[in-house]
């Protein structure tokens, strides 16, 4: 074999081992999105097919309009989704970024406790923190709030973006914002002016992360909302299954939905996402 | 332009007595260094004079005000700093402009001075790039840059040229000293290099374990070291300093160094030994105070060649004195004796220094 034949196998190999992965990890969304237009009748037909016969929307139109009073419609949980995720980040960010700069740059008592303290929060799983938090939200009167979801969501979030936050402060050199200070800044006149500025890609990572982890979670959002009008959308998955009837249709439909924008909001900034993930990651 | 006092400063971490009570007083257009080891407290002494670190101690005034509590924005100082920290998402221009924009300058004379200032520093085609797309020297231009078009009372600098590459750092040592001479700065130089202390300096503070051991001119603390540690910090090569001891032999003092017993000739350095406290001293000779002589030559010592290090204008020649490894020059350039080649050496007492062994201090 010549180094070119051995060059062009091995390119084969590599390429049909992608192929197979993607497949491996798309199946399950093509087929979701294939039964989402699916008759109630040819969801089970024997062979399974890939292509519907007679595509059909009725189980959008039956999610956005439902029969039953009881279970919300999609476009609500959607939009609860949508702000409550949408709020998380926001906090998540406002409260992390002057974390992150403080573990980053200042010593005080208690630094390292605290920072072993925000990042051992991962050793424990979510579903730990749920009673307490339960109680807790019941005492501040925030069950079935928006605010309460998104302080419960602050446990999961804030770890990992003062983590990856902390990163890219680490990797910007301290001179900088002495030379601001020097140069007619405050101190945090030179944050804001001279750091913020250079973490813009870390807060795109930290922030995509924060929306796509408050947009999938399912746990605290099921126990801390009581009715129809406050379920997000993964909660509003669970409602097609009661003890009588599985609406196979309706839930595929939703999930199909649900995907979209992650999937949007990621095509648009990956390149980006992986730049400032690798960044934050090894140090200038 | 201003005068700068420091006032018994200190500076503590923990047990580490990073600056330990340095008071300098600096004149109105003056250069001066802070040189010393690594270590030394030379960075933390310089933040303290910014205001980037507070003082644990001691005062600092600039001009006639007392800044010890002011912010770095409010002591009209400009550091250049060792790694340049420019604006990375900031444009030359950009970064030059900044410091003015900061302090609400406005724009036709914040103009006016950035295009002044990237003339002098000859960066003005440099103006539209990012720091990234810019050589290491003309990185250190735009911090040099940055700092001068601020027009401070004072300008700071810490081992500016240290990131450069040893052909640039000459010649922009030269440029630093002639900007320094066309501004009439009052400068603070950092450097651990102390042969750029010697050739920018009107006056060099030598400092060792966060404290200033001698404070002069360049000449001064060549030819007159208070100690032992400024003797061997300035100067290249290092003052040779030999271990001796002042002993009685037949009714006068010798110095014996190692297997070597020397009777001085002159009467300075009889007056030198009796003033000794103990009989341990150091002896400091230059190397162009040892000379190479003749064979049998009256009062000279004897011993033997270590090894010979031609350089070009000059040539060395290693050799033991009294156990301790000294360098001298050799007066024959193309000198190339071999291991073991006997030499003749004979000591200028008029440039022989002593010092205490104890204390270190010199013997005056
Ligand atoms: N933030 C700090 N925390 C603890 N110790 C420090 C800190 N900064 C400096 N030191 C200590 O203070 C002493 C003086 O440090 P400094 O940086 O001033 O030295 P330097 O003379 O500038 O040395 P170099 O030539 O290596 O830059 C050193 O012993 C150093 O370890
Ligand atoms: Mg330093």
């Amino acid at each position: 074999m010549t180094r070119k034949q051995r060059k062009a196998l091995h390119a084969t190999v590599v390429y049909a081992l992608i192929i197979l992965l993607c497949l491996f990890a798309l199946m399950p969304l093509l087929w979701m999105a294939s039964t989402s237009f699916k008759t109630s009748s040819e969801q089970f037909v024997s062979p399974p097919r890939w292509i519907p016969q007679n595509p059909t929307l009725e189980h959008y139109a039956k999610i956005f309009f439902p029969t039953r009073i009881s279970s919300g419609s999609f476009q609500i949980y959607f939009f609860n989704s949508l702000f409550i995720s949408f709020m998380t980040t926001i906090l998540a960010l406002i409260v992390a970024l002057p974390a992150s700069y403080a573990f980053s740059r200042f010593s005080f008592p208690g630094k390292d406790a605290a920072y072993f303290a925000v990042l051992g929060r991962n050793m424990f799983p979510l579903i730990v923190f749920l009673i307490p938090l339960f109680s807790l939200m019941r005492i501040l009167g925030w069950i079935n709030t928006y605010t309460g979801l998104i302080v419960a969501y602050m446990t999961f979030t804030l770890p990992l973006a003062i983590w990856l936050l902390k990163g890219f402060f680490d990797g910007i050199p301290t001179e900088l914002e002495k030379a601001g200070r020097i140069d007619g800044c405050t101190r945090f006149g030179a944050f804001m002016r001279l750091i913020v500025p250079l973490t813009a890609s870390g807060m795109t990572a930290a922030g995509v992360n924060t929306f796509i982890q408050a947009w999938n979670e399912y746990g605290f959002a099921r126990q801390l909302t009581e009715s129809a009008s406050m379920r997000t959308i993964p909660v509003g998955l669970a409602y097609f299954f009661t003890e009588n009837t599985s609406d196979w249709g309706g839930l595929m439909a939703s999930a199909f939905l649900f995907s979209v924008p992650v999937v949007i909001l990621f095509m648009i900034i990956q390149r980006f996402f992986i730049a400032a993930l690798t960044q934050g990651a090894v140090k200038q | 332009m201003a005068e700068v006092s420091l006032k018994n400063i200190v500076k503590l971490y923990g047990d580490v007595r990073a600056v330990d009570g340095v008071s300098l007083d600096i004149h109105d257009k003056e250069f001066v260094t802070l040189v010393g080891p690594s270590g030394c407290g030379k960075t933390t002494t310089l933040h303290m004079i910014a205001g980037l670190i507070e003082l644990d101690g001691g005062d600092i005034l600039i001009g006639k005000n007392n800044v010890s509590e002011l912010d770095p924005k409010d002591r009209d100082i400009a550091m250049v700093f060792q790694n340049y920290a420019l604006y990375p998402h900031k444009s030359v221009r950009d970064n030059l402009m900044f410091p003015l924009r900061m302090r609400k300058i406005d724009k036709t004379t914040a103009e006016q001075r950035v295009n002044r200032a990237s003339k002098i520093l000859s960066i003005e085609q440099l103006l539209d790039r990012k720091p990234k797309q810019l050589s290491g020297g003309q990185q250190q231009r735009v911090a040099l840059g940055r700092a001068i078009v601020r027009d401070p009372a004072v300008f700071l600098m810490d081992e500016p040229l240290s990131n450069l590459d040893a052909k640039l750092r000459v010649q922009m040592r030269t440029e630093i000293k002639h900007l320094q001479q066309e501004l009439q700065a009052t400068m603070i130089y950092v450097t651990h290099d102390q042969i750029e202390a010697m050739t920018m300096s009107d006056r060099i503070a030598v400092m060792d374990k966060g404290k200033v051991q001698q404070f002069g001119s360049p000449d001064e603390l060549f030819n007159r070291p208070n100690n032992v540690f400024v003797a061997g910090f300035i100067g290249n090569p290092p003052m040779n300093l030999i271990p001796a001891q002042i002993v009685s032999e037949g009714g006068s003092k010798k110095l014996r160094m190692g297997q070597i017993t020397y009777a001085p000739q002159t009467g300075r350095v009889h007056d030198l030994m009796n003033k000794a406290a103990g009989e341990k001293v150091i002896v400091g000779l230059r190397n162009t105070a040892i000379q190479m002589v003749a064979p049998g030559t009256a009062g000279s010592i004897l011993t033997e060649v270590y090894t010979v290090e031609p350089t070009g204008d000059v040539t060395y020649v290693q050799t033991n004195i009294g156990d301790k490894m000294c360098t001298i020059s050799s007066p024959d350039v193309a000198y190339r004796g071999r291991l073991g080649d006997p030499l003749s050496l004979r000591i200028d007492e008029n440039r022989l220094y002593l010092f205490d062994d104890l204390s270190g201090k010199a013997i005056l």
